[in-house]
């Protein structure tokens, strides 16, 4: 892992078109901005982490399992 | 088309049903070509069907079945992969699963999966704002408590 210092207002260049900018650095935590083209996208890790999870667990589903939920969400009138 | 899944079998799809995703979903960005299906059997549900991985079945609820409230703000990013101006051009989608430790039906609200109706052209978007849950338990309210908001 390349390991670099930067100050608040200094800057990282990751290849020809994204920056990642030292905002603020206080207590603990440091805020970043991020300059990426529009097609990258951006994440927390933990936020992309549980939307993965989630996204397993719902392919992990049982046509049982989702039978049963129709039928919960038709009697509670989202059908 | 005739696509193999595992969970629902052989389900056929017609071509009025295909989506492109360009960046995949979250955890599957390999998989980019997906069928929308809504088997009767399942209804309110569909299903999100990958036509090269048979494992990769995703039930979906339209947004406004569960959370009439719902109006997720895309990013100029999210605008430019969906080719999309306006925004009635787009339907929006919940992956649902049940979650063992909320005891029930839940849905991601933090990651909808937006559809250009007319291109096809489809996204799971991820929320900047904290407020959606990813676990949002239906028949709850829509917003969490700004908990979670950082």
């Amino acid at each position: 892992m390349l390991v670099l210092g930067r100050r608040t207002g200094e800057n990282i260049r990751i290849g020809d078109d994204i920056k990642v900018i030292v905002l603020e650095v206080r207590g603990g935590q440091i805020k970043l901005g991020i300059e990426a083209p529009l097609h990258i996208q951006v994440h927390r890790e933990e936020i992309y982490e549980r939307i993965q999870r989630q996204n397993r667990r719902a392919a992990g589903m049982s046509p049982s399992e989702l039978t049963e939920a129709a039928r919960f969400l038709r009697q509670n009138g989202h059908g | 088309m005739r696509i193999h899944t595992r969970s629902l079998g052989e389900v056929d799809a017609t071509p009025e049903s295909f989506l492109t995703l360009p960046d995949g979903l979250v955890g599957y960005e390999a998989e980019r070509e997906f069928a929308l299906v809504a088997p009767a059997d399942y209804a309110p549900f569909r299903w999100l069907l990958s036509f090269s991985d048979p494992e990769l079945a995703l039930p979906v609820l339209e947004a406004r079945l569960v959370a009439p409230d719902y109006l997720p703000t895309l990013t100029n990013g999210d605008r430019h992969a969906l080719g999309a101006v306006e925004s009635d051009a787009l339907e929006i989608y919940v992956v649902a699963s049940t979650d063992p430790a909320k005891g029930g039906l839940t849905v991601n609200l933090r990651a909808p999966i937006v559809v250009h109706k007319a291109t096809r052209l489809a996204r799971q978007i991820v929320l900047s704002d904290g407020r959606y849950s990813i676990e949002h338990v239906v028949g709850s309210k829509t917003r969490e408590s700004t908990r979670q908001a950082a």
